[in-house]
C-alpha cells in the first residue's frame, strides 16, 4: 500500500470496510448507525455514561477485544483497526452462548441496553480475567439498565461463562492509519520524531483516548484542522519497572495502568477499578487524565501523594518536573503548545511506608469524585515521621497539601490526625456544587482522616471506601 | 423451566394437564431479537423521503419572546423549513390538561410550541426540519430570538404567596388543584389519642430516564389523507384518538404503531408538545418527519415526578391502635397540567393511599398542587405511592417507638385483617382480596428479625450504625373506568383481544396491550396457549398497531396482565368453544366428550381425535364436509374492564437492612426482602423481574435521583453523569417471595406487579436508615437520602 495515501479502511465485524463520505467530527456510533446502517448499537446518552453504544475494538494482531463507548470515539481514531458490533457477535442460527443465556435468564426486558451488555460480557470472556461476581460486576459497571434491576444480567453472564467462548477476530495488518475526513486530517505518527514534525502545522490538537476531548463538539474548526493522534507512538506505550520506580508511557490506558500496578501498588486497585467504566478505562489514558488537569481527576491525587514525576517532550527535547509543580490553575498546566506528557515516573512505595487512597463519590461506579484523599506515610513508635497528602475536589487543582503535611509530621498519630481534622479548613477551600457542598467536602475529608487513624491503629489495610461495614 | 408447585387458581384448571402454561416461568422468546441487535426502535426506522427535526428550546425558565428571526437559519445547508407556533397552530388545535371528576382543575390552553412566553427551560419554541438532525441543530444556532427574561416562580412553598409571580395571569394565582378528603372526625379523634406523632417529609423531583429517549416518526400521506405514526409510546389507541382530534383527521385514518419501546415507566404515555409539532410538520410538508430526543431534551422535557412536601400526624391509643391520621401534601407540577391524564393524579393517589393497609377510623388529607416554571410533572411509575407509603410507614414507626412497641407489632394490630375484605382505605376507597397479615408474617419469618436485631446490637458496640426497616403497602393496579374515563378523558380502561385459528393450525393473537419490556408478549402467549390447549410455538402475536389490534388502553398502571390478560383468556375460551362445536359436528360426538390438548381436539375417553390443523383446513378449504348450519367462526374477540370498583389493589410487605457510615455519610443496603401478593402469577420469573427492577428504581429515588434546579429555574444536572441512577453495584441482594390472593374480579385472578418495588422501596429504606440513626436520636426526612444529608442529620454539618 502507498504509505503516502491516507487510508480509509476499518474492519467491521471481520469485513474490510471502506469509509467514504464521512464528515470530520462524526463518532464511530454515528458511522455504525447512519453510514453502515447497523442499527443494533444504540445511543442512550452520547456522553459515555450509559454503555448502550458499546462496541469492541481490536488491532488485528491479537485476540484482545477492548470494550469502548462508540459515542466517544471518532472515526479518525479507528482507521486501520477492527471493530465488532452486536451484529458481529452471533445470530439466531448460530447464537453466542451469552445470547442464549440472556434469553434463558430473562436478562433483557425492553432490550435497549441489551446489545451493550452483551458486548461487555463478551469483552470479559475475551480477556484473561478470572470470572467471578467481582469481575462480572466490573465488566458491566459502565452499562446502565433501567428495567431489569441487573440481577438477571449478572446471572446470564455467569451461566454463559461456564462455556466462556471467546469471540474470534480476524487478523490483519494495516500500516497507515492517517485519514482525511472532510477538511480535517487525523495523523497517527508512529514515533515521537514523526510527531514533532507534525507540530509544524499551524493549528492542531493532540488526541489520546478522546474520552475527555471528544465530549467537546466540535473539537476542530476551520483553522484547526489537524488532529495528532498519540495512540500509535511507541515511546508513549512503554512501561519500565525497576526496584524502586515505575515508568509508564502517557498513552497507556487506565486499564493498562491498572494491570501494571495491581501487584506493585495494590492500594490503587479500587480507585482504578472505579475509574469510569471498562469502556472509559480502555479508551482513556493516564497522560490524558493528567493533562486535563481536572481538580476531580482520579489519578492526580494518588500520583501526587506518591511524589511522582512527569517527563515532558517537545521541541525543546525532554524535561522533567514533579507532578506537584505541573498544575497552574483550574484546568491549566505548564504544557507548552507543542509539548506532551511523555511518561510518568512513580516511586514505588517504600517498605517502611504505608499508602492509603479513597475516592468518595455519590455512586460507587461510573461517577466522578466528590473528594478523594491519598496519603503516603511512615510511622515509627506511633510517631508520624514523614507524610505526603494529596486531595482531589478540594481546590481548583488536584492539591498536594504541603503545609498540612508539615504540621502533621513529628507528632503522634492521634495528635497529628486531630491537628489535621481541626485545621483542615485552613488548607483546603472546596467549592459547593452538585456533588456536595463545601461543608460536606470538608466534613467527609475529616471522616477519611478518622478512618486513617483507625487503619493505622488497627494496623489494618482498609482499602475499600465501602469498608465501614465489616463483613 | 421453573414450575410452580401449587395450583394458584382453580378456575384455570389443573396444572398437570398438557399445555398448562399459566404459572410457569417460560422464557420470553420475544426478547431474542434484542440479543442480536435486531430490536426495532423508532430511531432505527428510516422511511423514504423522511426528514429529521430539532427544536429551538427556551434557555430560560420564564421569558417573553419579543421577536424571532429565522431567515438566516432557513438558508443553512440541509434545512427544509422552520416552523413557529403560528405555523404549527394552523394544523393542530390546542389542548387543556384537566379532568372533571376530581373537583376544579385550572390549567390553561397549551399548544405544541410556546407562543409569546416560554414557561420552562426546555420548552419548545421552533421546530427546524432538515435532512439530518445535525443540520437541524446547526441551523438552530442561527435563529435569533429577542428574549426578555421574566422573574421565574420556582419554589412550590411560596407559590401561593401574595407577592409571588403568577405564571398564568388569567388564573389569578398559581393554584392548579386542591382536594380535601375527610372521613370521621379527625379533630375529636386526635383529642382522644394518648399519643400523637408527627413528620414532615420532602421528596425531590425525579424523572424516568428511559434508556431509549422519546421518539416519533410522523408520516402524513396526502393522497390517502392518512396519518401514520411510529411512536415509542405506551397507549397507541389513546394517541390515535388524540391525534385525530387535534389534527382534524378522521380517527380511522390515523394509525399508531408502537413496536419496540426502550422503557417507559409512565414517561411515554403523555402528550408532548414537541411530538405534536413533529406531527404538524409532517402534515404541513407531506413528508415523514422524525423526532428523537437527545438526552438533554429528555431530562428537560420528559415529565418529572414526585416533588412533594408532605406533613402528617398519627394519633394512637394506649394500646397502639390507630385512631386518627391527618396529612397535608404540597406538590409542584411545572407550568401546565399534562394532557390528557392531568398532573393531579400523583397528589390524588397520595390522598387516597396514605394509611391504606390499616384501619384508621378518622382520616383527613389535604392536597395542594401549584404551578412552577420547571419541567411539567406527571405520572411516573408508582404514581404517588412512594410519598403515601413513606408518610404512613414513617409515622407508624414513630408511633411504635414512642409508645415502646415493636414496629412489627403495631402494624399487626392495626392491619385490616385478611379475612375482613371487602373493606375500605381510611380515605374511603374500596379494597378487596388483600393479605397484609399473611405477607407481613412471611416477611418477618424470612428476614429473621431477631437475628438482625442481634447483629445490629453487635454492630453498634463497634460503632457501626446498622438499621432495619419494614413496611406494608397497597399498590394501585388495573384501574377501572372510574379512574380517568369518568372524568371525561378518552383513555380506555377496557382492553380487547382477538384470537384466531389459521389455516396452518397456527394461532394468532392480537391485544391492545403493548410491550415495553414487561413481558406482555410472553404472558399473552402463555394465557392463550394454556386456555386453548395448544403448544406455545403455535402462537403468534400482534401488539402495538391500531390498524391491527383490538381497541384498548395499552400498558400503564400495571394493567396488562389483569385486564389485557383476562381479555385474551376470554377470547381463547370462546374460540375453544367454537372449535369444539365444529369438532363435535365433524366427529359426530357430544361436545362434552371432547377437549383440546397438544394442538388437537381429543376424545376424553381416548380414540382418534382431529388435529387443529386438519380442523382448520376442513373449515377453510373444505367447508362442504362439515354438517350444514355449523358456525364456522375460528376467530373470537373479547373485551374486559374492571367493574364496580375503581382499582384492583395489590399489597406487599418489604424489609431492608442498611448500614450508615458516620464519617462519610455513605449508605449501604445490605439486604432487601419483598413479599408480594399480585394474585395469579402468569409467569413467576417475569413477576420477580418486575419487582426487582421496581425496587432498583425505588432505590434510585430514595438515595440518588434528583432533578436539581437553581433559583432561576435552570436544571443543573441534565446529563447522565450528573443525574445518577443505580448501576449494577447499587443493586443489593433482593429476596422475593409471594403470597397469592386472587382477584375476584376476573377468572384469571391476576392483579398488577409493576410498581410495588418503586412505591415501597423509598419508605422501607427511610425507615431502615432512621432505625440506624435512632441510637443517636437522629433522623432523615428528605429524599434522596444523600451522604451529605446523613452528615447533616447527625449534626456534623
Ligand atoms: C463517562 C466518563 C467517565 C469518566 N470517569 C472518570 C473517572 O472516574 N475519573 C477520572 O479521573 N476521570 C474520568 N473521566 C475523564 C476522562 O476519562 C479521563 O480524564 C481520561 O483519562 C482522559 O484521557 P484521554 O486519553 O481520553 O484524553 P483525551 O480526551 O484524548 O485528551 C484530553 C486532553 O489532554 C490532552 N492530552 C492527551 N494526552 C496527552 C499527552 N500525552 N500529553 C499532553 N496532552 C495530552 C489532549 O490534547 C486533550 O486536551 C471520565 C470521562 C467520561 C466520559
Ligand atoms: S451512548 Fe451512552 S455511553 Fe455512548
Ligand atoms: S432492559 Fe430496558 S434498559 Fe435494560
Amino acid at each position: 500500500m502507498d504509505l503516502l495515501q491516507p487510508s480509509n479502511i476499518i474492519y467491521v465485524n471481520g469485513k474490510k470496510t471502506i469509509i467514504s463520505n464521512v464528515d470530520h467530527d462524526i463518532t464511530v456510533l454515528d458511522l455504525i448507525r447512519t453510514n453502515l446502517k447497523l442499527s443494533g448499537t444504540k445511543e442512550g446518552c452520547a456522553e459515555g455514561d450509559c454503555g448502550a453504544c458499546s462496541i469492541l475494538l481490536h488491532d488485528g494482531l491479537n485476540s484482545e477485544l477492548k470494550p469502548v463507548n462508540s459515542c466517544l470515539v471518532r472515526v479518525g481514531q479507528v482507521v486501520g483497526k477492527g471493530i465488532v458490533t452486536i451484529e458481529g457477535v452471533g445470530n439466531d442460527i448460530a447464537p453466542h452462548p451469552i445470547q442464549t443465556a440472556f434469553s434463558e435468564e430473562n436478562a433483557s426486558q425492553c432490550g435497549y441496553c441489551t446489545p451493550g451488555f452483551i458486548i461487555s460480557g463478551i469483552s470479559l470472556f475475551n480477556s484473561n480475567k478470572k470470572i467471578n461476581d467481582d469481575t462480572i460486576n466490573d465488566a458491566i459497571s459502565g452499562n446502565l439498565c433501567r428495567c431489569t434491576g441487573y440481577s438477571p444480567i449478572i446471572k446470564a453472564i455467569k451461566v454463559a461463562s461456564k462455556l466462556r467462548k471467546p469471540l474470534k477476530t480476524i487478523k490483519f495488518l494495516e500500516h497507515n492509519k492517517d485519514i482525511k475526513l472532510g477538511n480535517v486530517t487525523y495523523y497517527n505518527p508512529k514515533n515521537l520524531e514523526e510527531m514533532l514534525k507534525l507540530t509544524a502545522h499551524e493549528n492542531y490538537n493532540f488526541l489520546a483516548g478522546g474520552t475527555d476531548l471528544n465530549l467537546r463538539r466540535p473539537i476542530v474548526n476551520e483553522k484547526k484542522n489537524v488532529i495528532i493522534c498519540l495512540d500509535s507512538i511507541v515511546e508513549l506505550k512503554i512501561n519500565k519497572i525497576t526496584n524502586d520506580n515505575l515508568i509508564i508511557g502517557s498513552c497507556v490506558s487506565i486499564e493498562g495502568f491498572l494491570e501494571i500496578v495491581k501487584n506493585k501498588i495494590p492500594q490503587l486497585v479500587e480507585i482504578l477499578q472505579r475509574f469510569g467504566s471498562p469502556q472509559i478505562r480502555n479508551q482513556g489514558t493516564i497522560g490524558g487524565n493528567i493533562s486535563t488537569s481536572s481538580p476531580i481527576g482520579d489519578l492526580a491525587p494518588v500520583l501526587l501523594a506518591l511524589n511522582s514525576k512527569i517527563n515532558l517532550f517537545g521541541h525543546n527535547g525532554d524535561t522533567s518536573v514533579l507532578l506537584r509543580d505541573f498544575y497552574l490553575g483550574y484546568r491549566k498546566n505548564i504544557l507548552k503548545k507543542d509539548q506532551i506528557i511523555r511518561s510518568i515516573e512513580i516511586p514505588l512505595p517504600n517498605g517502611g511506608y504505608k499508602f492509603f487512597c479513597w475516592k468518595l463519590s455519590k455512586r460507587y461506579d461510573q461517577d466522578i469524585s466528590t473528594i478523594s484523599l491519598s496519603i503516603y506515610l511512615k510511622t515509627k513508635n506511633n510517631i508520624i515521621e514523614d507524610i505526603h497528602i494529596a486531595a482531589g475536589g478540594v481546590a481548583e487543582i488536584p492539591k498536594y497539601l504541603e503545609s498540612l503535611c508539615k504540621i502533621m509530621t513529628g507528632k503522634t498519630i492521634e495528635v497529628s490526625i486531630l491537628t489535621a481534622i481541626n485545621q483542615i479548613d485552613k488548607f483546603v477551600q472546596p467549592i459547593s456544587d452538585l456533588r456536595g457542598t463545601s461543608n460536606y467536602r470538608i466534613e467527609s475529608l475529616k471522616g477519611l482522616f478518622k478512618r486513617l487513624e483507625k487503619c493505622l491503629k488497627e494496623n489494618s489495610n482498609t482499602m475499600s471506601i465501602m469498608d465501614f461495614k465489616d463483613e | 423451566m421453573v414450575d410452580i408447585t401449587l395450583n394458584q387458581n382453580s378456575k384455570l384448571g389443573s396444572i398437570d394437564r398438557p399445555n398448562s402454561y399459566i404459572g410457569r416461568s417460560l422464557t420470553r422468546d420475544g426478547a431474542i431479537r434484542h440479543l442480536e441487535g435486531g430490536g426495532k426502535f423508532v430511531d432505527d426506522l428510516i422511511l423514504p423521503r423522511m426528514v429529521n427535526s430539532a427544536f429551538l428550546r427556551s434557555p430560560y425558565a420564564h421569558a417573553e419572546i419579543k421577536s424571532i428571526n429565522i431567515s438566516d437559519a432557513q438558508k443553512y445547508p440541509g434545512v427544509i423549513d422552520i416552523f413557529l407556533s403560528e405555523h404549527i397552530d394552523t394544523v393542530c388545535k390546542p389542548w387543556i390538561g384537566v379532568l372533571s371528576h376530581l373537583g376544579e382543575m385550572r390549567s390553561p390552553e397549551q399548544s405544541p410550541l410556546a407562543k409569546k412566553i416560554a414557561r420552562w427551560q426546555g420548552e419548545a419554541i421552533a421546530i427546524v426540519i432538515a435532512n439530518t438532525r445535525a443540520q437541524a441543530e446547526d441551523a438552530i444556532e442561527a435563529i435569533e430570538v429577542d428574549w426578555v427574561e421574566k422573574e421565574p416562580q420556582i419554589n412550590m412553598e411560596t407559590a401561593l404567596d401574595k407577592d409571588t409571580v403568577v405564571i398564568h395571569k388569567e388564573l389569578g394565582n398559581n393554584l392548579f388543584w386542591t382536594r380535601t378528603v375527610e372521613q370521621g372526625d379527625v379533630k375529636k379523634a386526635f383529642k382522644e389519642s394518648s399519643t400523637i406523632v408527627e413528620a414532615t417529609l420532602d421528596f425531590a423531583r425525579h424523572t424516568g430516564v428511559t434508556l431509549e429517549t422519546r421518539g416519533i416518526v410522523a408520516d402524513w400521506d396526502k393522497s390517502e389523507k392518512k396519518m401514520s405514526i411510529y411512536h415509542n409510546g405506551q397507549a397507541p389507541h389513546m394517541m390515535q384518538h388524540i391525534i385525530a382530534k387535534h389534527f382534524d383527521i378522521s380517527e380511522g385514518l390515523v394509525r399508531v404503531i408502537s413496536k419496540d419501546v426502550g422503557g417507559s415507566f409512565g414517561i411515554k404515555v403523555h402528550v408532548y408538545g414537541d411530538e405534536m409539532a413533529a406531527i404538524a410538520a409532517s402534515k404541513i410538508l407531506g413528508r415523514p418527519v422524525k423526532f428523537v430526543a437527545d438526552r438533554l431534551e429528555s431530562f428537560t422535557t420528559d415529565i418529572h415526578a414526585r416533588c412533594h412536601k408532605i406533613s402528617g400526624k398519627l394519633g394512637v391509643d394506649k394500646n397502639g391502635k390507630f385512631l386518627s391520621m391527618e396529612i397535608n401534601d404540597l406538590s409542584g407540577i411545572g407550568p401546565y397540567s399534562m394532557y390528557p391524564r392531568t398532573s393531579a393524579i400523583e397528589t390524588n393517589q397520595v390522598l387516597n393511599l396514605s394509611g391504606s393497609p390499616y384501619i384508621i377510623p378518622n382520616y383527613k388529607a389535604v392536597g395542594t398542587v401549584v404551578f412552577q416554571n420547571k419541567t411539567p410533572m406527571c405520572q411516573y411509575r408508582a404514581v404517588g405511592h412512594p410519598i403515601a407509603v413513606a408518610i404512613t410507614e414513617v409515622l407508624v414507626d414513630k408511633a411504635a417507638k414512642k409508645i415502646g412497641m415493636k414496629v412489627e407489632d403495631i402494624r399487626k394490630i392495626n392491619f385490616i385483617p385478611d379475612d375482613q375484605y371487602p373493606n375500605k382505605t381510611p380515605s374511603g376507597v374500596p379494597l378487596e382480596d388483600l393479605s397484609h397479615q399473611a405477607t407481613m408474617n412471611k416477611l418477618l419469618k424470612i428476614m429473621n428479625v431477631p437475628d438482625l436485631e442481634k447483629q445490629k446490637k453487635l454492630d453498634l458496640e463497634k460503632g457501626i450504625l446498622t438499621g432495619i426497616g419494614i413496611i406494608s403497602m397497597c399498590e394501585v393496579t388495573n384501574p377501572s373506568p372510574l379512574f380517568y374515563g369518568v372524568g371525561g378523558a378518552h383513555i380506555s380502561s377496557q382492553d380487547g383481544a382477538s384470537i384466531r385459528l389459521e389455516g396452518s393450525g397456527a394461532v394468532h393473537v392480537s391485544s391492545s396491550i403493548t410491550e415495553q419490556g414487561q413481558g406482555t408478549e410472553a404472558i399473552m402467549k402463555q394465557i392463550a396457549a394454556d386456555q386453548l390447549g395448544v403448544s406455545m410455538d403455535t402462537i403468534r402475536l400482534t401488539l402495538g398497531d391500531t390498524d391491527a389490534t383490538p381497541y384498548g388502553g395499552g400498558t400503564w398502571a400495571s394493567r396488562g396482565a389483569g385486564i389485557g390478560g383476562e381479555a385474551v383468556l376470554k377470547a381463547a375460551r370462546t374460540l375453544k368453544n367454537n372449535i369444539l362445536k365444529i369438532a363435535s359436528a365433524i366427529m359426530q360426538t357430544d361436545i362434552d366428550t371432547i377437549d383440546i390438548a397438544n394442538n388437537s381436539v381429543i376424545r376424553k375417553n381416548g380414540g382418534e381425535g382431529i388435529s387443529l390443523k386438519k380442523l382448520a383446513e376442513t373449515v377453510y378449504y373444505r367447508g362442504h364436509e362439515i354438517p350444514q348450519g355449523t358456525n364456522p367462526e375460528l376467530i373470537a374477540t373479547s373485551s374486559f374492564y374492571i367493574e364496580g370498583i375503581p382499582f384492583v389493589f395489590t399489597n406487599s410487605a418489604m424489609g431492608c437492612q442498611v448500614t450508615v457510615d458516620q464519617d462519610t455519610g455513605l449508605i449501604k443496603i445490605n439486604k432487601f426482602w419483598v413479599i408480594e401478593d399480585c394474585g395469579t402469577q402468569i409467569n413467576p420469573k417475569l413477576v420477580e423481574e418486575q419487582i426487582r427492577g421496581g425496587v432498583i428504581q425505588g432505590i434510585g429515588g430514595a438515595l440518588y435521583e434528583e432533578c436539581v434546579y437553581d433559583d432561576q429555574g435552570n436544571m443543573q444536572n441534565a446529563t447522565m453523569a450528573d443525574y445518577l441512577v443505580p448501576m449494577a453495584c447499587e443493586m443489593p441482594d433482593i429476596i422475593v417471595d409471594h403470597v397469592i390472593t386472587n382477584s375476584g374480579r376476573s377468572i384469571l385472578g391476576a392483579k398488577g406487579a409493576g410498581e410495588a418495588g418503586t412505591g415501597g422501596a423509598p419508605a422501607v429504606i427511610m425507615n431502615a436508615i432512621n432505625d440506624a440513626l435512632s441510637s443517636m436520636n437522629k433522623e432523615v426526612t428528605s429524599q434522596p437520602i444523600t451522604p451529605e444529608k446523613i452528615l447533616k442529620a447527625i449534626g456534623k454539618i
